[in-house]
């Protein structure tokens, strides 16, 4: 026998609440009578107390049993048969790495998994899945408990962050689909209720946590080579914490700093002018439930030299820009754009000419031909002023669009998502767009030549689209799980993840999908490196104070569990009725009983 | 709170017949004090709703 809802046992503590009416005793009255000879004689002495020896009748007892019965209907019993056809469903997402007394919640999850395949007999069969990247079942037949034990003990958890899953309808289908007896949930996640056929079986704690949810490591600007870092701490507890942040680079500590951070809140916090590193990490010295989430992680940003390839049939007006301190550019004509190597650069401007399909480094396309993949053109209008723009944006900052003036512009009809940043009344003039990392901007009009102070508002404006570009380059960190963009793979290119392991990349491979730890992933292509962050970025993962509950309902069963269990609470509410009635008409007439008292004084004198 | 009642509906109605017993409480209604008939009925009928499963 086992109870679908255990909690209701709790009830049977407040059985002997049941006492305190027979324990009270009514105050005594004075009334006047003529003589009190034979209430002495079987009367109890009148006492002031309002408590008094405990003197049960019969029924008594009767309304124990209709009370406990009550309780014990309440928890839901049901005889249950030893299934053998079972899925373990195993929570392998990021906060099952979280510790239970030096535990890992994953840990404690095999241990139950485990324990459950060792219940079946010989003939059992399992079935085991994991939750993250997806819910998906981590072999193709069904295994003998024995093979089971061991593939449970071989896996970890991943640094994702589970997706979401409605397991209240999920686990019954699963259960009805793939005909399983009984599908078991080992989740840090609390149950609410239980099924015949879906059990939710809870490892883990509310537990107070920090963690990093920010790192960004970048330099001023362009035109400033000076490193900045900013890292930002949630404090996932009820009370205020004095949190130190230690920053590193390969490794080796660079600085550290404390902060406060208030129950519940994020606080920031800057470093400034640390040593130049290809990689950074940001650690939360103070120990707390979750590990895994006081470690950031962030490559370090392009070097201040931008390399500029230009297309353009007017290459003196995009040689305007050697002016421009930490700018490179090289210019070819439309002509020789398929002859030329292109590789090095960090931005290529297409000035009055498109390619046939978008390059796979960042873009600025400056009046394109009408072929564009990302813009149609409207019909060319002259002297266009600005009637509206995107702020805050970087390509906005500090731009004073009264005096932004172009002589020749055609406006934009974006044919792709993205952003319109700069708008006239005659349509967009630039329109931004990213694709798997590499940022595309499109421009109604010519910013070139660059006249720096003689054309104040157009200089800005460049310089802000060449940050644009340069800070895109910065190798923000991006979520575990997302892919890696591999480009074109050459054989003996290999990627190096986080643990350390080299993965050969195969030729044709477009991306590498199985970034789902944390850490920096080194792709090592024709003897250069590149370098990739992937961090934890889900607060739901670290917020370990109170996980959201996950529901299940009883009414859903699977076909071959309805044998499995037998309900048997409904009688029990049955037999308390019978209680209740018969309890009724008993009481007065038991009650009156004098039960486990001694014989009377006055039969003692007899 | 009408619509609540439009949405009630329940699992096993026929132990709603078990209500035609609760006169049987009402028999000794002059023995028994009104708020105790009253919380019995109430404890009867609660029962007899849970067993109905709404």
């Amino acid at each position: 026998m086992e109870f679908l809802n255990p909690t209701g046992l709790f009830g049977l503590l407040a059985l002997p609440l049941l006492l305190i009416p027979y324990l009270i005793r009514r105050k005594p009255k004075r009334i006047a009578f003529s003589s009190l000879l034979l209430f002495l004689e079987s009367g109890e002495a009148a006492s002031a107390k309002p408590w008094g020896r405990v003197n049960l009748p019969p029924i008594f007892f009767l309304q124990l049993l209709l009370l406990a019965l009550l309780i014990v209907a309440v928890s839901e019993p049901v005889f249950s048969i030893r299934p053998t056809n079972i899925a373990i469903i195993l929570d392998n997402s990021a906060s099952m790495q979280a510790l239970e007394d030096g535990k890992p919640r994953f840990a404690l999850a095999k241990e139950r998994a485990s324990a459950i395949v060792g219940q079946l007999g010989a003939g059992g069969k399992v079935d085991l899945y994991l939750t993250t990247p997806r819910l998906e079942k981590i072999h193709a037949a069904p295994l003998a408990p024995a093979e089971a034990t061991g593939i449970i003990a071989a896996q970890m958890p991943y640094d994702l962050a589970e997706p979401p899953t409605d397991y209240g309808n999920l686990l019954p289908q699963l259960a009805r689909q793939q005909k399983f007896e009984r599908i078991y949930l080992i989740t840090d996640h609390p149950a609410r209720g239980q099924s015949v056929a879906a059990r939710v079986i809870t490892v883990g704690q509310p537990r107070a946590n920090f963690a990093l949810t920010h790192l960004e490591v970048q330099r001023s600007s362009l035109v400033n080579a000076r490193l900045e870092a900013r890292v930002e701490v949630a404090n996932y507890s009820e009370r205020d914490e004095k949190l130190k942040i230690v920053l590193k680079g390969n490794g080796a500590e660079l600085a550290s700093r404390e902060v406060v951070a208030g129950a519940g809140k994020t606080a920031s916090v800057a470093f400034e002018g640390f040593a130049d590193r290809p990689a950074y990490e940001a650690e939360i010295a103070n120990r707390d439930a979750l590990p895994l989430d006081n470690r950031r992680f962030a490559v370090a940003p392009a070097s201040r030299n931008l390399r500029i390839l230009g297309i353009t049939p007017r290459p003196r007006e995009l040689d305007s820009l050697k002016a421009i301190p930490g700018v490179h550019i090289e210019t070819i004509a439309p002509s020789d754009y398929d002859q030329t190597e292109r590789t090095g650069y960090g931005l290529e401007i297409y000035h009055f000419a498109a390619p046939a399909a978008l390059p796979a480094t960042a873009a600025l396309f400056i009046l394109p031909p009408e072929n564009s993949s990302l813009v149609d053109l409207g019909v060319p209008v002259n002297n266009v002023t600005v009637s509206n723009w995107r702020a805050p944006h970087v390509l906005t900052r500090y731009v004073n669009f009264n005096l932004f003036r172009t002589s020749y512009a055609r406006p934009l009809k974006p044919q792709t998502a993205g952003d319109i940043v700069i708008d006239s009344a005659a349509g967009p003039l630039a329109f931004a767009t990213e694709r798997q990392g590499v940022r595309y901007l499109t421009l109604g009009f010519d910013p070139f030549p660059y006249l720096g102070r003689d054309n104040l508002p157009m200089s800005v404006f460049t310089l802000n689209l060449l940050d644009w570009f340069f800070a895109s380059r910065a190798g923000n960190s991006q979520a575990t799980g997302e892919a890696i963009f591999l480009g074109k793979v050459q054989s003996g290119d290999r990627l190096i993840l986080p643990g350390g392991k080299s993965l050969a990349i195969t030729p044709g491979a477009g991306f590498f999908g199985g970034a789902f730890f944390q850490g920096i992933y080194q792709l090592n292509r024709g003897g250069t490196v590149e370098m990739y962050a992937r961090n934890l970025l889900d607060p739901g993962e670290s917020d370990l104070r109170a996980a959201t509950p996950i529901a299940i309902g009883g009414g859903e069963q699977s076909s071959g569990s309805a044998s499995l269990l037998f309900s048997f609470w409904p009688y029990l509410l049955i037999a308390s009725l019978m209680l209740l009635l018969l309890e009724w008409f008993l009481s007065p007439r038991m009650a009156s009983i004098k039960f486990w008292r001694g014989p009377s004084r006055a039969a003692q004198r007899s | 709170m009408s619509n609540v009642f439009a949405n009630l509906e329940f699992a096993r109605p026929y132990f709603l017949w078990l209500l035609l017993l609760l006169p049987v409480l009402w028999l000794r209604l002059s023995d028994r004090r009104l708020w105790v008939l009253l919380a019995r009925t109430a404890v009867f009928g609660l029962v007899i709703v849970t067993l109905a499963e709404p």
